[in-house]
């Protein structure tokens, strides 16, 4: 079992720098495969930004806009934050106001409906008295077989007719 | 690169008001002169009283339904008959 073990350090020593070699070709072979995968995958994430970008309607690429008369260099991906940025802005300004519309519309209904509500009570109570004194006066007709005052009074008033001059 | 248009929320109020002619608080025109007409059968003073009842109710609800659309434009009438009416027994 030593002897195994001491005839095996006698190689590794023997053939150090064919060893060197495969440990240095492993590594970089390791490193090759990394950077190949690397490289796909920031290829990959650009293709995606373009998409993103333009999906957005602003290129992801670096460009050139003119602000007035002056040309303006834009770094890569920075139109498409601003433009993302406005469009997430956008989305919150507009639920913001819809909101806001919708709550003052539900309270001026409800205030309509409360003004309303008051309004039919009071046309229901002048109806009832009015239809009250119509009947009374209309009785009163029937046993005189006469329409008096009182009977065209309440009639005009059930009617809603303004009081006549006479 | 104008941003897109800020403040404009997608749920808008629309204003909705019907022609000015359908706003118009009903009629009251003078009523009957008091004790003109002195007879009249039981059958025709019972068709006035529906007549008659029939237009109060609609003028008082096309006056609500102008409120609704347009508060505080119409009032209802003055009950100034009411007071007459009570004073003989």
């Amino acid at each position: 079992m030593i002897a195994l073990g001491l005839k095996l350090w006698r190689a590794v020593v023997g053939g150090r720098e064919w060893l060197t070699l495969v440990v240095v070709a492993a590594i970089g072979a390791f490193l090759y495969v990394q950077l190949a995968e690397t490289r796909a995958d920031r290829d990959r994430l650009a293709a995606q930004a373009d998409l993103i970008c333009a999906t957005a309607g602003e290129p992801f690429a670096a460009s050139v806009v003119l602000v007035g008369d002056k040309p303006i260099a834009r770094e890569r991906g920075l139109r498409c934050r601003q433009r993302v940025a406005d469009l997430v802005a956008f989305r919150t300004d507009t639920e913001r106001a819809s909101a806001e519309v919708l709550a003052a519309a539900m309270r001026e209904r409800e205030g309509k409906a409360a003004v309303d509500a008051r309004a039919a009570r009071d046309a229901a109570q002048a109806l009832t008295s009015a239809t009250e004194r119509m009947e009374i006066a209309d009785a009163e007709a029937e046993r005189r077989n006469r329409l008096d005052r009182d009977w065209w009074t309440a009639f005009n008033d059930l009617a809603g007719l303004r009081s006549p001059n006479r | 690169m104008p941003g897109p248009a800020r403040e404009v929320p997608v749920i808008v109020k629309v204003k909705d008001t019907p022609p000015a002619e359908l706003l118009r608080c009903p009629e009251a025109p003078e009523g009957f002169p008091l004790a003109e007409i002195g007879q009249l059968s039981t059958a025709t003073r019972a068709a006035a009283i529906r007549i008659g009842k029939a237009m109060g109710v609609n003028a008082g609800r096309l006056r609500r339904l102008v409120n609704w659309l347009q508060p505080d434009t119409c009032r209802a009438p003055a009950a100034a008959p009411a007071a007459t009416t009570k004073a003989p027994g």
